[in-house]
């Protein structure tokens, strides 16, 4: 069954925050849920009929493998909760000792988990702002973003990697860091290139990153 | 302080418009705008949280859910 959830910023409506709770970073976002509201599956392939299709049945799977754990299946047990980490189900402050349970994570399922839990947390910093933010605001939430970067959590997920890193590109030009700048230049450049709407900003940071490197700063 | 494009963007993605100007459509009259979309007209939509839930649980069916915003419209 459909269900539109429509963020309205009209303080009477309720669950202003309902996409940020459910893992969105920006709009437009398109999820399966259970009759609870959790989250089963994320859209994220090509939004006709085979696209939906095929997040339906990772929707499905997840299912499955909730009762194939529920059944005592060890394997399952672990591949769940790493699932329910990345879809929301586990808080990022209780993921840890959920994942203690399990024993030990191979290298892969590791920075998995901490994909994950960077994308929960970068989210929740952009959702603890209820209006528009300042510059200085803005500026001090690159700082922390740089801080999360440099300690190794970088969120996974496009779209909240893509704001993360245009952040701490604004602080790095900020503080003069030529090396954070370029860093999350080459990345941007990665993710956007071959989008067209994308050129003009890239060509912007193309030039200050320059005059970074020429000591021109701001 | 030379304000970047970018954070510009970013905060316009994550948090929408500048303050209304007067003039400008209330927001009360965008979500108007929104729920008069084509789309809603072509199926059965939820637009109610709780409403949508007590429907699937009735139902035993998934729910497909779309998050839009109407603030920026």
């Amino acid at each position: 069954m459909l269900f539109c959830h429509i963020t309205s910023q009209i303080p009477s409506d309720p669950y202003q925050d309902l996409l940020q709770e459910k893992g969105g970073g920006g709009f437009p976002y398109l999820v399966f849920m259970d009759e609870e509201g959790n989250v089963l599956a994320k859209h994220e392939g090509s939004r006709d009929a085979a696209g939906f299709e095929q997040t339906l049945g990772t929707a499905q799977a997840f299912i499955d493998l909730k009762k194939k754990a529920e059944s005592g299946d060890k394997a399952a047990k672990k591949e769940l909760v790493l699932k329910q980490i990345e879809l929301g189900h586990i808080k990022p402050e209780d993921a840890d000792a959920k994942l203690k349970e399990l024993g030990d994570l191979t290298p892969e399922e590791q920075a998995k988990v901490n994909g994950v839990l960077a994308n929960a947390q970068v989210t929740a910093l952009f959702s603890s702002f209820k209006t528009q933010p300042t510059p200085e605001q803005l500026l001090d939430l690159g700082k922390k973003l740089a801080e999360m970067q440099k300690a190794g959590r970088v969120p996974t997920e496009p779209q909240i990697q893509m704001n993360f890193w245009a952040l701490i590109m604004d602080y790095a030009e900020s503080t003069k860091d030529v090396a954070l700048f370029e860093e999350g230049l080459t990345t941007l450049k990665a993710m956007l290139s071959g989008n067209p709407q994308a050129k003009e900003f890239l060509e912007q940071k193309e030039k200050a990153l320059e005059a970074m490197k020429a000591g021109g700063g701001k | 302080m030379k304000w970047s494009l970018a954070a510009c963007l970013v905060a316009a993605l994550v948090w929408g418009a500048a303050p209304r100007l007067q003039g400008e459509e209330t927001m009360e009259q965008k979500k108007e705008k929104k729920l008069a979309e084509e789309f809603f007209k072509k199926a059965t939509w939820f637009t109610d949280y709780d409403k949508a839930r007590e429907e699937a649980k009735k139902s035993s069916k998934l729910i497909f859910a779309y998050f839009t915003r109407s603030y920026s419209y």
